[in-house]
Order: structure tokens, then C-alpha cells, then sequence
């Protein structure tokens, strides 16, 4: 993208996202401790992936789920294809998972109609554009650009002066029709918990709570890197993401644990009651068992995706979302590409290079993830690589 | 984005690699640049405690005059044919600026003045070799490691026992990386950890801290400390200045994307100059990265002040 363009977009939101985030942890102090037993908890999972991924697989079955576990993406987008089948209408909230696996454009290829509902990944499948930060896919958007794709893509009498609560609007109308409509909502997980299958997500906009509870199915995608080994930690992992996040509270905290039901008559359980029929959770390896046998790299797989590196990085923010493969860019990105495609892949290792190590990603990472020494060890693999 | 050429990186560390062999700095400039500003304070060459300027400031002139031809013949786009010439005629090509050599002398200068009212040591001179840093930082890590060896033996059969550091690379490499690589067992302090300068500067100023200071050796507050001692007025910001958002000056990526580099100083540049005009340094990467850029500030390193 323009870099003009890009800095105009990072100059609007940086300060004031660094602010809050920094308001919110001084506000809430007992935050801290919390992301230290977190940290602990997703070190016993990554340390022992295969116990308690077979842990998460059979509860997800004592409750009442479909439970799958995927090697690679091409596995994934099989599984989720054959759940799905062709002709259906599709909700999706957004998953950085599902894009890292490609299932928009696949389950697409199948003739499907498939609608992302979070705004930030609405825009940038209207303007077809990869996402630039995890939590805000279209943070490089200003309201400019969007009033000027709402007008070319949804309606062409979109006046491009029209303010951010008009535009929101516009998608808000835009969107409803789409989700009572679906016949399958496929969302992400911010945590699984193993000791119970359960599925938290938070959310501000809402659009996760009505994709996965309005369908009659609801498949869940995410990584196996998301399993905590229980539902306490689960919770903790919400209140920490969404904290160093900047939205704390965060106005929705979502737990699906298994399709709807009731027992209102009877006490005969019956399913579905109002929300889905179906409930499937698809886990996704793609890299990540095997980063976590890696002495260096396996410190990536503690990151809870809050995006905060981001804003703390003087690259990201010199260069903007260029710098990753998507959907992962930023500090966060570089290790993460070096999960998904391998540490001596030429892309992940170009990425690497670009690293100053300032250092900021360190500072504020909720995890304690040494962020440059693991960019540093991508670096110096690639590097040993192209040298032979 | 501008992508880094492999043959260019490649072409650099045959380069560095090829330099430090013959006179164990990563550039060909003569060795007498390193020394020149210590010429008439007449140190002791045989002293256990040595300053240790790994000849960073002297070199970060000549770096900003060769990252001028980096710029020009963009690595990125893979044209570095000519870069290899002008580095093969060094002397002949770059012409550091004057103000910025005779700066970089006098800021060494004041810290060993400094130095000299609290204790006693020397300087190697012609014998001060180059610390390896760039390598390790560009992620060549066994040709680090080869050439700390080298670095280390140097120290060995001079019985040096303490190295007194004077910028942050030099520290950090020393300090940390260094004892993870090579057998390494000679005590390494910074000089920021020894002065007790007793003037008083008129000055209002705000802080471009060193990343490897601030969120990598725990000297964050330090340099702080000293500033207010001396009656520097400090202008801090809450993002601008802060430990854990305040940012690099673009430096580390001067010979790899110049082109990136330049926009990250001058943003800093732009950022740094909302809260003062007045702006302290701690590191002569920073120094030279920022300089360039920078007009209508005044770029003052922290050595500068306590003279």
C-alpha cells in the first residue's frame, strides 16, 4: 500500500491506543499476576501438546461436539470443506486462523457464499486486501478509504463524506440480513479450555456472538496453540488478551461448550433450542507441534495474539502491514511466519532481517516473550542457509 | 516494502569479515582515526583497567559517509557492484564529515576526563580492536564468534581484568553476548556506571535513549539520573520518550535497507522535536543515524554535556 497512505492510518491510532492499553493496566493491577499463571499454564500445553490436545479432542465429544484435529492447512480446509459441503450461505467472525489456512477463498471455490462479519475483515474482503494487525485488520483504512470501497462495493449512492458511526451503520444493515440467513457461522477461539471443551472468544461488535450462535451450525477453527489446560486459565486468558488489547472490559466474553440444548420438558435433553445443532471444532497443527520441540522458536507459541508488539515496534510502524506474510505482520508476525512456513523460509527470513531490535515488543508483551531473540534466531538460520 | 538483497547482505559480511581479518575493524579506514582523539592525553598502553571504545563514535562518521553510497546505488534493488569498489578505495571515496569526526573526538575526550577524576586506566591505541558487534547483529553468529576469540586473546596477553565501555553496542556485546560464545571472564563496566561529573549545564532537552540502554541492560534511568545531577532540564513524553515505546533511530538497518532506515530516523526526528529542539543521545549509532537526517535539532551526545 501507499506509505503516505499508511502513516496517516498509524498516526491516528498509535497514540491513543498506547495510552489506553497503558491506562488499563495501571487501572487494573491484579492483570499482571494473572498473565504470569498464564504464561505457566500455555508452557505445561506447549510442553506436552499431544496429552492435552487428546484431552480437548475427547471433551469436546462428552459435549455433545465434533472434534477434528488438522496437520496442515490443506487438511483443515478438507475438513471444514466436507462439514460445509457446496451452496451454503456462510457467516465467518473473524479468525486469523481461517485465513492462515486459506478457508475463505476455498469454501468460496466451492460455491459458497461466505461473508466475514467483523467489521475491520468485512472491509478487507470488500477491498481484498490482507489484514493489517491481528486485532484490527483494517487499521491501514482510514474513513476516507472506507466510505469511498463501501460506496464501490455496497452501494453506490454512499456519500464518501459520511461519518464513522454513518459507515458503521451502513455494514451494521448490510450485515443483518446475512446472518439470519446463514446456514453455517464459522468462528475462531481466543482459548480452549482441555478439562472442558469450552470455547471462549471476546468481542466488542457482537458479530461473533450471532455468527456462532444464529446458524443451525457452528464450526469453530483455531490452533492447537490456543488450549490451556483448564477452564480457569481459559478465563484468565481472556481478561489478559483483552486487556493488553485495549478493550478491557471486552463488551462480549463468548463460551460455546457444545451444541444448544434444552431439557425444559421432561428433563428430556433436547437439541437444538435456539442457538446451533451442530457444534464442530476443528484444531490446527500447521507448524506449530513442531515449533514446539524447537529450543528458540517454541516461545512463539506462547503469544495470545493482543497485538500490543505491534505499536511497539518502530518497522511496524515505519513500514506498516507489508512487513509479514499475512495474515501475520508485526513483531508477533515474524516469529509466527517462522512457525507456519519454517525458520529458513526466504520470506519469514527477509522479514527477520528487517528487525532493529528495539526492543519495545519485549517490553509490553503480556507473555514475556523475548520477541528479538527469537527473531534473532530466525535471522541468524536463514542467514546459515543462504550462506551455504 | 523494500526487501533486502541476499547477495547484498552476503557481499557485506564478505566484506566486514575480509576487513576485520586485516586490521580487526569492520571497515578500511586507517587505524590512526581510532586513536587521534586520545593522541595528546598520552593514557598508559599498559594498564589492567582499559577504556574500551571498540572505535564505534570514530567509525560512525565514515559509516554515515558510506550509507550516503548505499543509499545511492540501492542494495535493495541488488546494484551493488559500485558499493564493492568504493569500499575496495575506502579512503578515496568517503570523506567523513569534519564536524561529526571532530565531535565524536571531543565526546571520547570528556569521558576520559571524566573518568580520570575517579580512577586510573589506559587505552590500547593502535592495538584497540573492534568488538565483532556488527556481525552478531547482522546474524553472523559463528563468524562472531571466530572473530571474539581473536578479540578476546588480544585482551588476554595484555592482562586486561576490566574493560570500561563507552556506548551501548560495545556494552551489550561485551556484557551479554560475549560470555555466551567465548570464554570470557574480564569484568566489564560502562562509564555511565562510573562518572560523577559535578558541573551544572544550562540546558532544556529531551532523551533519544539507546535501545540496548533502555530495554536491554537495564539503564534506562541511569543516564536520567546523571541529567539531573548536572541540572538538565529534561522534557520526557509519555510515548515518545517512554522506556517501553520510545524506539529505535533506524540505525541497525542503515546497511541493509537504507531506504527504511532513513524514514524510521526521520520520523524519530519529527516525534523527538514535538517535545525539544535539544536532543541527547547515548550511542554513536544513534548519533550518526539521527544526524542525518536531522536539521534545525541539535543532535547532543550525553558525553558532550559532562565535560
Amino acid at each position: 500500500m501507499n506509505s503516505s497512505l499508511w502513516d496517516e492510518a498509524i498516526n491516528r491510532v498509535l497514540e491513543p491506543t498506547i495510552i489506553k492499553t497503558k491506562n488499563i493496566l495501571n487501572n487494573y493491577k491484579y492483570l499482571y499476576d494473572i498473565a504470569e499463571k498464564l504464561r505457566k499454564a500455555k508452557e505445561e500445553v506447549i510442553k506436552n501438546f499431544d496429552y492435552y490436545i487428546e484431552q480437548t479432542i475427547k471433551s469436546i465429544e462428552q459435549i455433545g461436539g465434533f472434534s477434528y484435529l488438522a496437520r496442515d492447512a490443506k487438511e483443515a480446509r478438507r475438513i471444514v470443506g466436507e462439514i460445509v459441503g457446496s451452496g451454503k450461505k456462510i457467516v465467518m467472525s473473524k479468525s486469523m486462523v481461517a485465513y492462515e489456512i486459506g478457508l475463505r477463498p476455498y469454501l468460496i471455490s466451492k460455491g459458497n457464499e461466505v461473508w466475514e462479519t467483523d467489521l475491520g475483515e468485512f472491509l478487507i474482503q470488500l477491498a481484498d486486501e490482507p489484514p493489517s494487525h491481528l486485532l484490527a485488520p483494517a487499521l491501514h483504512m482510514t474513513k476516507e478509504r472506507v466510505a469511498k470501497l463501501l460506496k464501490e462495493k455496497i452501494d453506490r449512492n454512499i456519500d464518501e463524506n459520511k461519518s464513522i458511526e454513518e459507515l458503521v451503520n451502513i455494514v451494521r444493515n448490510f450485515l443483518r440480513s446475512k446472518f439470519f440467513n446463514a446456514e453455517i457461522g464459522i468462528s475462531g477461539a481466543n482459548v480452549i479450555a482441555a478439562d472442558t471443551g469450552a470455547i471462549l472468544t471476546i468481542e466488542n461488535e457482537g458479530n461473533i456472538r450471532m455468527t456462532s450462535i444464529i446458524p443451525p451450525v457452528n464450526i469453530v477453527v483455531t490452533g492447537i496453540d490456543k488450549i490451556v489446560p483448564t477452564l480457569e486459565f481459559a478465563f484468565y486468558e481472556v481478561m489478559i488478551q483483552s486487556a493488553f488489547g485495549t478493550m478491557y472490559p471486552p463488551t462480549y466474553v463468548n463460551l460455546s461448550a457444545g451444541p444448544s440444548s434444552t431439557a425444559d420438558i421432561e428433563i428430556k435433553r433436547v437439541r437444538p433450542a435456539q442457538g446451533p445443532k451442530e457444534f464442530h471444532v476443528v484444531l490446527v497443527d500447521n507448524g506449530r507441534s513442531k515449533a514446539a520441540k524447537d529450543p528458540i522458536l517454541w516461545e512463539a507459541l506462547l503469544c495470545i495474539r493482543c497485538g500490543r508488539c505491534y505499536f511497539h515496534c518502530p518497522i511496524y510502524r515505519n513500514i506498516g502491514p507489508s512487513w509479514g506474510i499475512p495474515p501475520y505482520n508485526g513483531p508477533t508476525g515474524v516469529m509466527w511466519n517462522a512457525v507456519i512456513h519454517g525458520v529458513t523460509n526466504e520470506n519469514v527470513g527477509k522479514t527477520a532481517l528487517l528487525c532493529a531490535h528495539s526492543g519495545g515488543c519485549k517490553e509490553v508483551c503480556p507473555m514475556k516473550i523475548n520477541i528479538p531473540e527469537v527473531i534473532h534466531y530466525i535471522k541468524r538460520s536463514y542467514l546459515k542457509m543462504i550462506r551455504k | 516494502m523494500e526487501s533486502i538483497s541476499d547477495s547484498w547482505i552476503i557481499t557485506l559480511r564478505n566484506l566486514i569479515i575480509k576487513n576485520l581479518k586485516e586490521n580487526m575493524l569492520p571497515l578500511p579506514v586507517s587505524k590512526s582515526i581510532c586513536y587521534e582523539w586520545a593522541l595528546d592525553l598520552k593514557l598508559r598502553k599498559n594498564c589492567d583497567t582499559i577504556l574500551y571504545t571498540s572505535c564505534l563514535y570514530q567509525l560512525a562518521p565514515y559509516i554515515n559517509a558510506f550509507t550516503k553510497y548505499i543509499e545511492k546505488f540501492g542494495v535493495s534493488k541488488g546494484r551493488f557492484s559500485s558499493l564493492v569498489s568504493i569500499f575496495s578505495k575506502f579512503s578515496f571515496f568517503i570523506q567523513p564529515n569534519k564536524e561529526l569526526v571532530e565531535k565524536t573526538n571531543k565526546i571520547l575526550r570528556n569521558i576520559a576526563n571524566e573518568l580520570s577524576k575517579v580512577m586510573d586506566f589506559g587505552y590500547l591505541y593502535e592495538d584497540e580492536p573492534y568488538s565483532g558487534a556488527l556481525l552478531y547483529e547482522l546474524g553472523f553468529e559463528d563468524e562472531f564468534k571466530e572473530y571474539a576469540e581473536k578479540v578476546v586473546e588480544l585482551f588476554e596477553s595484555k592482562n586486561i581484568k576490566k574493560i570500561i565501555t563507552v556506548d551501548p553496542h560495545t556494552h551489550y556485546i561485551l556484557k551479554v553476548i560475549y560470555p555466551k560464545f567465548v570464554n570470557f571472564n574480564i569484568d566489564v563496566i560502562n562509564y555511565l556506571e562510573i562518572i560523577k561529573p559535578n558541573k551544572k549545564v544550562n540546558l532544556t532537552a529531551t532523551i533519544h535513549d539507546s535501545c540496548l540502554y533502555a530495554r536491554f541492560l537495564n539503564m534506562y534511568d541511569l543516564p536520567r539520573k546523571i541529567l539531573d545531577e548536572i541540572g538538565v532540564l529534561r522534557k520526557e513524553h509519555d510515548i515518545i520518550t517512554a522506556k517501553d515505546s520510545g524506539g529505535c533511530c533506524g540505525g541497525p538497518l542503515e546497511s541493509l535497507a537504507p531506504e527504511i532506515s532513513r524514514k524510521i530516523a526521520e520520523k524519530r526526528i519529527q516525534d523527538l522535536t514535538k517535545v525539544s529542539n535539544n536532543v541527547i543521545v547515548l550511542c554513536p549509532i544513534c548519533l550518526a543515524n539521527l544526524s542525518r537526517v536531522a536539521s534545525n535539532v541539535n543532535i547532543i551526545d550525553f558525553a558532550e554535556l559532562i565535560g
